[in-house]
């Protein structure tokens, strides 16, 4: 199969050192194609997954049956507290 | 009470009686400490028994109380920050606000817990408090002052760089109903119109200094939690980056962020004003509290076309919200702008942006003309006109005088319907987030005494994990509710939740902190000694909530103020959120109070006041009756 990239931005950290990984900036990731949301998340995220509040691709909100798509922009935002 | 039993508190509250210029120092009993904690229990307490009802807010008999909690002062990130009540100007009811920073544990320092200010100063003066003392000076030279200008020369005078100040601005002293008070320039007790209270009563500023040591009955257990929250703080929560206002984007996606004046609840150039656009474009530093490491608050500085000073710190997220999305603005200059002239004119940038973003929908609508805005052309999305507006306010001028009153009051004065659009709790302006998403939110601000505070309130799409996230299963959130239901188990959630978040108020305990309901317990009983359980804990905050509402009954509010803005019970007009329902809401409110033990129409029960230890307070709904 195939590799493609995809841009995340997440504000939950990754269960550990991801290189390039800053919390709430973009960072790429080559990911195998027909990859889902929810593969993406238990392999990088799922110690933390419980601490999403929100997902979106490319600006919408999104589920985690999503397959994502060479240059996909993804947001991974934590739960939506107050101040 | 011999202080030498008595942790975590300095054992002396200060009345200063301004109309006599007398200074007295009270030592409450063991019980009181217990009792009450502080903060907001403090202030309580002492506006029930010693501000009669129907008194003017502005006037001489109203009073003015700082108060601290156990933990402020103490060797643990969060203890930074300090409370201040009174009747409040804006809403007529229980008012308070709560500022970090380090004014807080300085007056700890200097040897009290609590200030009382009561009557009228014949002529300006400021409150010099340090290593025990207390005196009143002068301060003509301070008057007309702006906030950051006041705070130097208040150092200067006293000779000393690390005198710890809060100052009102010129938006105090001309009474402005939102005006704020500041503490060391930046960190702002932002609601109720505190600082309007302090400038009727021409007090000027509190500068505090002390070297004492605040007793800890185990330090141990600090340094522990101290070094946990050093080492985890970047993964629990991401403040420490940008501050707060870096999660707008999903905020927007949700529907939970206000836009034109709450008509939606979602902003298409929201990327444009978040914190992170903020922090990349126009931040110079990141900067904290008493000992704390998350350092959340931003200052920036911007050059043209506006210039925006850094004394002045940066916009939190309630100030992006306000002169941003609610003002149809996308303009991040403007906003820093107007953030700025908040802080230099001191007055809270919540109802300040809340009540231009009204005026702007009753321009639209008709209801202000050219003639009434000076020609200004008040339309969503004009970054000029909201500042010019902001500027009118801070001097009470043309369209500006009417708006100093803030929303509710300048709504009745336009009239036609323009109450419609007056999105506002008791007069008191919502803060940024939407209750058509966080429905248990718009049942807290409905009903909360000191009106929607958003710091108090329960956030219902954090709570939407149920029991199994983190430790809230301890506490008996036992399930999963969606945050747009309204419904008897939200009721529960906001009565058992709600008594946790409304805590921190009693503890003056910082909530953007990343404490577990465990560590708090811990801390509580590391510096007080006092065994604590999280019921103990709860049923503090239950009391002052109650007390709270007995205030306000007091003065005449009925289940009719507990109610939440029309604007809410209709759909947005984008998000794709519907509106609150109307008896859905109704039915979760009765449940609500009787939860906490209150009848039908909102009045505390005898039985509930017997429950809380609190039968003192009876009389005063006893005399309202009569």
């Amino acid at each position: 199969m195939g590799e493609m990239v995809v841009m995340i931005r997440a504000f939950i950290p990754p269960n550990e050192a991801v290189e390039g990984f800053r919390l709430g900036e973009p960072f790429e990731l080559n990911l195998i194609d027909g990859t889902t949301l929810k593969e993406l998340i238990q392999r990088i995220f799922s110690k933390n997954k419980g601490r999403i509040g929100l997902m979106a691709i490319n600006g919408k909100i999104a589920q985690d049956h999503a397959v994502l798509l060479e240059g996909d922009k993804i947001d991974l935002y934590s739960l939506l507290e107050g101040g | 009470m011999g202080n030498d039993i008595l942790y975590g508190y300095s054992g002396r509250i200060l009345r200063v009686d301004l109309s006599l210029c007398t200074l007295t120092v009270e030592e409450p009993p063991l019980e009181y400490y217990q009792h009450y904690l502080g903060g907001r229990g403090f202030i309580v307490v002492t506006l029930l028994r010693e501000v009669a009802a129907g008194v003017d807010p502005l006037g001489p008999s109203n009073k003015l109380i700082f108060a601290l909690g156990p933990l402020t002062g103490a060797p643990l990130p969060g203890g930074g920050r300090n409370s201040i009540g009174a009747k409040s100007p804006l809403t007529g009811a229980f008012g308070e606000a709560e500022a970090g920073g380090y004014w807080g544990p300085e007056l700890k320092k200097a040897g009290f817990d609590a200030i009382i200010v009561e009557g009228i100063s014949e002529f300006p003066v400021y409150l010099w408090v340090h290593e025990g003392e207390a005196e009143l000076r002068k301060a003509t030279q301070l008057w007309g002052m702006e906030v950051a200008q006041a705070h130097f020369a208040i150092r200067k005078e006293l000779g000393d760089e690390k005198v710890r100040t809060a100052v009102i601005g010129p938006g105090g002293e001309k009474k402005i109903r939102f005006a704020c008070i500041s503490n060391d320039i930046t960190h702002v007790a932002g609601r109720t119109g505190l600082g309007a209270v302090m400038g009727s009563k021409k007090l000027k500023a509190i500068a505090v200094r002390g070297s004492s040591e605040i007793r800890i009955s185990n330090p141990e257990v600090l340094r522990n939690l101290s070094r946990w929250l050093a080492q985890n703080f970047k993964d629990k929560s991401g403040v420490w980056r940008y501050g707060t206002g870096y999660l707008m984007e999903g905020y927007s996606l949700a529907g939970n962020l206000p836009a034109h004046n709450f008509l939606d609840g979602s902003f298409d150039q929201v990327e444009k004003i978040t914190a992170q656009a903020i922090c990349e474009q126009h931040r110079i530093e990141m900067y904290g509290c008493h000992i704390c490491p998350l350092r959340c608050k931003k200052r920036i500085k911007i050059d043209v076309p506006y210039e925006v000073d850094p004394i002045y710190g940066g916009p939190e997220y309630e100030t992006l919200a306000a002169f941003g999305s609610n003002c149809g603005i996308s303009d991040p200059k403007a906003i820093c702008k107007a953030h700025e002239i908040c802080n230099r004119h001191g007055i809270d940038t919540i109802s300040a942006g809340g009540t231009i973003s009204f005026a702007m929908e009753c321009y639209e609508k008709g209801l202000l003309t050219l003639k009434d805005t000076d020609g200004l052309e008040l339309g969503f999305g004009n970054a000029e006109s909201m500042l010019k507006l902001l500027e009118q306010i801070t001097e009470k001028r043309g369209l500006g005088l009417l708006l100093s009153e803030g929303s509710r009051i300048a709504a009745r004065q336009i009239g036609k319907g323009a109450e419609d659009f007056a999105v506002h709790v008791k007069g008191l302006e919502l803060a940024f987030h939407d209750p058509r998403l966080k429905q248990g939110l718009g049942l807290h601000c409905s009903v909360n005494p000191a009106g929607p505070d958003h710091a108090s309130a329960i956030h219902d799409t954090v709570l939407v994990k149920g029991p199994q996230f983190e430790d809230w299963g301890t506490i008996d959130v036992n399930e999963s509710i969606p945050s747009t239901e309204m419904s008897p188990r939200k009721a529960r959630l906001l009565y058992q939740y709600g008594l946790w978040t409304h805590l921190a108020n009693y503890l003056v305990l910082c909530i953007l902190v990343p404490y577990t309901k465990r560590q708090i317990q811990e801390a509580v009983e590391a510096v007080t000694g006092w065994p604590m359980s999280y019921w103990r804990l709860m049923k503090t905050a239950e009391r002052g909530i109650t007390l709270g509402k007995i205030f306000n009954v007091r003065e005449g509010f009925t289940d009719a103020d507990d109610v939440l803005p029309k604007r809410i019970f209709l759909p947005q007009r984008k998000g794709n959120l519907g509106g609150v329902d109307p008896g859905k809401f109704a039915e979760a409110r009765k449940m609500y109070y009787q939860m906490l033990g209150w009848d039908e129409k909102g009045i505390p029960t005898t039985a509930r006041l017997a429950e809380l230890d609190i039968d003192w307070a009876y009389e005063y709904l006893e005399s309202m009756k009569q």
